[in-house]
């Protein structure tokens, strides 16, 4: 018999469980789980075992006690389930997608019409991004876990049916966004050009202003790139109006994103890139090693865009491809 | 626990029969405590019958059957300590009863789809 001055393990056990367990329910459990326990030890000792072990064996067979608890609360070991999951990702998707570019776009903007430095701007504009990023993340997760445990049997949204199956194929959809962005992505790189241009944001040391990029690429090179621009615009709108991503899609793609990134890492290389203003500026404020280096990272990004436009246009092809085989 | 797959065979024989017998323990339960029975003794006689279930699951799920109103709980206060037992209500029974057919009916359907299949 357990002396009953001293606290058991079988005591802690269940003092283990209940305490997670709402007040109503803990005296009840706690007594029905004490007895239980008293029943398998004295079950296990009958059988040879001594009280210590069976008291201890007793207790492992009920498992980890936040658990038994949550099973006896019936509260889900989950934060958000399978009733809320699909919503709640459709919702971070889309709020991540609209969200992000829109306060990235602002703050390039403001940051190009203050006359920040590039770099700062880029800096100020990752930061601020990650920030609202894990903000949105986090508050929609919270939102989500409250449904889940308050609401878990409410429909967040209307019952699907066959009307909800997207009216265009999904390929369609993928082409749809692809043509927005390649429409955004020419107006964002046409208006920064321009922008850039006559806003001047680089300030030198002596107080003149200047451009970004070197004032003598505008004889040639810009109105070419964003002539290139336009043309991916256009190649991607042609594609998406027949329907169908082929091969000859995926190397004009090739051809115009060698077309963009050639001259401009020749450019870049050769510091005919930048205004001669802005890399005077940048090697006084830090040195010509600096330069060099971001002259190679400028390089390196325009390469690897390259190459991803490239490899995702021929993957679409494939893709395409083999789905028109198939059917 | 969804991912077993082929590479892991004792697992994936783990949880499909664990899901054939999700279902079964409620049945059993409710058969057995028709007449009136203690939580662990219940356990025990379960096993005895050829129905392997947890004490941790078995416990809370007595409780969630008498808020169900499927068992009625007494607490004998007679001997030593204080120990609860468990009673099948007429509901319980009259439920029992119908899981107990569906469960045969499933089990003829398989028999003769299995029959089915070798001849």
């Amino acid at each position: 018999m357990t002396d009953p001055r001293t606290v058991t393990l079988a005591d802690r056990y269940v003092q283990a469980v209940v305490r997670r367990l709402p007040e109503r329910s803990r005296s009840d459990v706690a007594r029905e789980l004490r007895a239980l326990l008293d029943d398998e030890v004295d079950a296990r000792t009958a059988s040879g075992v001594t009280a210590e072990q069976a008291e201890r064996d007793a207790v492992e067979s009920l498992g980890d006690p936040a658990r038994l608890a949550a099973s006896y609360a019936n509260r889900p070991l989950h934060l958000i389930g399978p009733e809320h999951f699909l919503e709640w990702a459709r919702l971070l998707r889309l709020l991540l997608a609209i969200v992000l570019p829109c306060v990235a776009g602002a703050l390039i903007l403001a940051g190009l019409l203050e006359n920040a430095a590039a770099g700062e701007i880029a800096i100020e504009t990752f930061a601020t991004l990650l920030a609202v990023a894990v903000h949105l993340c986090f508050w929609v997760t919270v939102v989500f876990a409250m449904i889940e445990r308050f609401a878990p049997n409410t429909h967040t949204g209307e019952a699907w049916n066959a009307d909800h199956l997207d009216a265009v194929e999904p390929d369609r959809v993928t082409q749809r966004s692809s043509l927005v962005s390649a429409a955004v992505w020419f107006v964002i790189v046409t208006t920064a050009l321009v922008v850039q241009h006559f806003a001047e944001p680089v300030i030198a040391a002596d107080g003149t202003r200047a451009p970004v990029l070197d004032p003598a690429l505008w004889t040639w090179w810009l109105p070419y790139f964003i002539a290139i621009s336009f043309a991916e615009l256009v190649l991607v709108f042609v594609a998406y109006r027949r329907g169908r991503w082929n091969l000859m899609d995926a190397v004009l793609n090739i051809v115009t994103a060698a077309a963009f990134a050639v001259p401009f890492v020749v450019l870049a290389a050769r510091q005919q890139l930048a205004s001669p203003e802005l890399m005077r500026l940048i090697v006084e404020v830090t040195d010509a090693e600096v330069l060099g280096i971001l002259t190679s990272l400028v390089i390196a990004v325009a390469i690897v865009a390259a190459l991803w436009d490239s490899v995702d246009g021929v993957l679409r092809a494939a893709r395409a491809y083999r789905s028109r085989v198939s059917n | 626990m969804s991912r077993a797959s082929t590479d892991d065979p004792i697992a994936l024989e783990a949880v499909h029969l664990q899901e054939l017998r999700r279902g079964t323990v409620v049945v059993a339960s409710l058969l057995s405590l028709r007449v009136p029975g203690y939580g662990y003794a219940l356990l025990e006689h379960l096993a005895a019958a050829g129905i392997d279930v947890d004490a941790n699951t078995l416990y809370p799920l007595l409780r969630r059957l008498e808020t169900q109103g499927l068992l009625e709980s007494e607490w004998n206060t007679d001997e030593s300590r204080p120990r609860k037992f468990y009673r099948t209500s007429p509901e319980g029974e009259r439920l029992a009863l119908v899981l107990l057919d569906d469960a045969r009916s499933t089990l003829d359907a398989l028999t003769r789809l299995a029959e089915g299949e070798s001849a």
